[in-house]
């Protein structure tokens, strides 16, 4: 016991009882900063990021609305297909998520999210894309980096008080906002519009008349913006097919489907003008294959089109275009049940 | 454990009182066996290897402190020196060689077929094989006598708040702190809590959250723009210092805590005007350790200007290896040499001093100092593409990006910039106040009411910005 109580020795913590008061202070300011940001909060005055207010939306879709059939896409998507009526023709109620715009790893990650956070499997998903979607170098990096930053903090932050970083995000996506439209109105002043960019104004279906396009139909030039943002180096991921299947089937769904989105011909030869060794219909053909071996039920929509009446700009459909796409993809999904 | 885990802060609010109640003997025991719980909960294997490098350098240093035959001496000091390289030779680098050997072996048109071995890096075997040499060749140049008391070696050796990633202390500095009885104060208390604020502060408000934006730009070097490039390298740069300076002070800080003094690791060097007081600045402790065990020994600048540009290149050369078992880390390293040496040759012969911020007395001055540190900053960032890409090709694609300006200004947000000025702002808000008074806890003798303010700002914006997920330190993987 003796030898058990000599290892003791209080002669190490020499210490006053007292506290600086700069420690004090600090403790202080920390809870009256926490105090008022609840009270920001709870006021509304703090408003989410454009990106944080997509990705809640979707969230709370598919918590109240708990779709049958999720349609997954980027801007093809948003343009091509109309959600309501699809669910009108099958039947299903159906919601259209966003799939991250670039990588398949921001893809990935965002249908994780989705399944996180919604209450049901969906019976299926499906995967609406064009060729650069599945760019292995990527599409828009940017873009991509803030889905996964946002995918990263945004589940707790979702659910917690505060961000000050959506504040932060708020400031900063506004003062690019300004600038961006500042800078293109310049930049059209001085150019006037390019070949292909959609017009202000998307055309309205107008029943049997006949329907000009709004766009250029002369061949893309080559040293469009289009080949730096989207396609350059382009190869083709052929993991990001196996890469979404996976991620659906570990979670219970039992159609996993893939459409290949209509496009104009001027997009497959501005495609084929740079990349003649992989011409545009070698890589449907790729995916094809991949499909079939993956198990993921194709519907190629791809061909090359001409008819310009169905489009926006030289890949993405118009209203006319959206509603005849609908109609087929949602016929397509009764016809393989 | 991470130290930025709630894991640690429960380990130490054990450790403290009890370690408060003993005396000194008892105190290196317990210190000892908490370190070793330290370190085996992230292996516990690990343990064994630590112990084996222990008692070699034990053994090592007490013969040759008692032998007087120079052979003998020699023969032991090779024997320290080569059983520890062996050891992180093996765990750190076998596979680089086989790798290495294989390619060699193609590019003269030969195949291989090399033994395939999963081997797990012992976290942190860089940093205290490198603390046992020093301690044996220190013995051996009769700088310090061998310690006789196993207790106390094991403990210098195992110490947990600077095992893992160090500052990599000398012997003759951290040894004989464990041989007198220590005293916890007010000042240190108060010291020692506010370098784990700031450190603290450093890892979660600012390295973490601007990781997931430079692992944003170092996977897509063939593709970015070249401003997101250059954000990526600026919020890299931003991101290892703020993460190793981190740990450093909580680190320093723990140990305060304890009544020991560790190493200054960090002295704000990303506000360095020139290569080689960026070298003084920056991760001093193995900067230091190469300079007196690689450098110096090689000859240092003793016999001529070419020699001495020869050994810089090896010093750093060295460095880089000891960073990474890939040749982006050795280019890395070779990259550093050249810099210091094409400053060495700038500065003609003259021994070089450093020309601090505060001695700055005009707006002339002022534009000379921002001019270097322009300057300095991007040969920095060249070097730390390197250091952070995962291949020399990706690498090179970085560079293509930057140099080409790929992607022009048609995309340019507003956002990038405002992320890199951001980090900076808060680096900026730390280490400017240190650098201009040399103290690290310099806002200790602030106001009170400013000091408040700084440190609920601090805590709050750790609350805010806490991803909930314990990220390792960068540094462990070396």
């Amino acid at each position: 016991m003796k030898l058990l109580l000599s290892i003791f020795s209080f002669d190490t913590l020499k210490i006053r009882p007292w506290v600086p008061a700069g420690f004090v202070a600090g403790l202080v300011v920390f809870v009256a900063l926490e105090a008022f940001a609840r009270r920001l909060e709870r006021e509304g005055a703090i408003k989410p990021s454009t990106i944080e207010l997509t990705i809640d939306g979707y969230r709370r879709e598919l918590i109240e609305k708990k779709p049958k059939v999720w349609l997954v896409g980027n801007s093809t998507a948003e343009y091509g297909i109309d959600a309501p009526l699809f669910s009108e023709i099958t039947g299903l109620p159906s919601v259209k998520l966003a799939h991250g715009s670039a990588t398949m790893r921001a893809s990935a990650k965002l249908l994780e999210y989705y399944f996180r956070v919604a209450p049901t499997v969906p019976e299926a998903v499906i995967l609406f894309s064009i060729k650069d979607d599945m760019n292995v170098n990527g599409v828009f990096p940017g873009m991509s980096s803030r889905y996964m930053t946002q995918e990263d903090w945004s589940v707790p932050a979702l659910d917690r008080w505060l961000t000050l970083r959506a504040c932060r995000l708020s400031i900063t996506m506004k003062a690019e906002e300004w600038a961006r439209s500042f800078f293109k109105s310049l930049r059209e002043r001085v150019r006037g519009t390019e070949a292909g960019v959609p017009s202000e104004t998307t055309p309205e279906a107008n029943g049997d008349a006949p329907f000009k396009p709004s766009f250029s139909t002369e061949p893309i030039p080559p040293d469009h913006a289009w080949y730096s943002d989207m396609s350059r180096d382009y190869r083709l991921n052929v993991e990001s097919i196996p890469a979404y299947a996976k991620v659906c089937r570990e979670h219970g769904v039992k159609k996993v489907m893939l459409v290949l989105m209509p496009v104009t011909d001027l997009y497959a030869n501005f495609h084929n003008g740079h990349f003649p060794e992989q011409p545009y219909d070698s890589l449907r053909k790729q995916v094809a294959e991949i499909c079939a071996k993956e198990n993921v039920i194709l519907l190629d929509l791809a061909d090359p089109s001409g008819n310009y009446g169905e489009f926006m700009d030289p890949y993405h459909l118009n209203p006319t275009g959206q509603k005849r796409i609908t109609r087929l993809v949602a016929e397509w999904l009764l016809a393989t049940e | 454990m991470v130290f930025t885990s709630w894991t640690f802060l429960v380990f130490l609010a054990v450790v403290l009182p009890i370690y408060y109640s003993l005396n000194l003997r008892a105190q290196n025991v317990f210190l000892t066996l908490a370190s070793y719980v330290f370190y085996g909960w992230w292996d516990y294997r690990f343990c064994g290897l630590m112990i084996i490098s222990t008692f070699l350098d034990y053994t090592c240093a007490l013969i040759i402190d008692t032998s007087s035959s120079s052979r003998v001496r020699r023969a032991f000091l090779t024997v320290g020196i080569v059983g520890n390289l062996s050891m992180l030779s093996f765990f750190k680098y076998f596979n680089f060689f086989v790798d290495s050997a294989v390619e060699a072996l193609r590019f003269v048109g030969m195949e291989a077929d090399p033994p395939v071995l999963n081997i797990i890096l012992p976290v942190g075997i860089s940093f205290y094989t490198f603390q046992t040499m020093s301690y044996t060749i220190d013995v051996y140049r009769r700088e310090m006598p061998a310690c006789r008391d196993l207790v106390t070696f094991f403990l210098y050796i195992s110490y947990f708040p600077q095992l893992v990633a160090g500052p990599i202390e000398r012997a003759p500095h951290l040894l004989p702190q464990f041989s007198v009885p220590r005293v916890v104060d007010n000042e240190k208390i108060f010291s020692g809590l506010v370098l784990i604020l700031l450190g603290f502060f450093k890892k979660i408000a600012i390295a973490d959250v601007i990781a997931p934006d430079v692992e944003a730009a170092y996977s897509q070097t063939s593709t970015a723009t070249w401003y997101f490039l250059y954000k990526g390298v600026w919020l890299f740069a931003i991101q290892v210092y703020c993460d190793f300076s981190g740990y450093s002070d909580i680190a320093r800080g723990t140990s305060r805590l304890l009544g020991v003094e560790l190493m200054e690791n960090f002295n704000q060097p990303l506000m360095s005007a020139s290569i080689t007081e960026f070298w003084r600045r920056w991760h001093i402790s193995l900067s230091s350790w190469i300079r007196d065990y690689v450098y110096i020994p090689l000859g240092g600048n003793r016999d001529g200007v070419g020699k001495s540009y020869r050994n810089l290149m090896l010093a750093m050369t060295a460095c880089g290896i000891w960073h990474g078992a890939g040749w982006n880390y050795v280019l890395w390293g070779a990259l550093q040499g050249f810099f210091l040496s094409v400053h060495k040759w700038m500065m003609g012969g003259r021994k070089f001093t450093e020309r601090p911020l505060t001695l700055v007395r005009s707006p002339r001055d002022f534009s000379v100092y921002l001019f270097k540190w322009w300057c300095n900053i991007n040969l920095v960032l060249i070097g730390f593409v390197f250091f952070r890409s995962p291949t020399f090709h990706g690498a090179m694609e970085f560079f293509e990006g930057l140099v080409t300006f790929r992607g022009g200004f048609s995309q340019f947000m507003v956002a990038d910039a405002i992320d890199v000025a951001w980090g900076i702002a808060l680096v900026m808000l730390l280490d400017v106040p240190q650098y201009l008074t040399r103290d690290h806890t310099i806002v200790l003798r602030w106001p009170w009411p400013v000091q408040g303010l700084l440190y609920g700002s601090m805590l709050f914006l750790m609350t805010v910005m806490a991803s909930g997920d314990e990220t390792p330190f960068v540094y462990f993987q070396f």
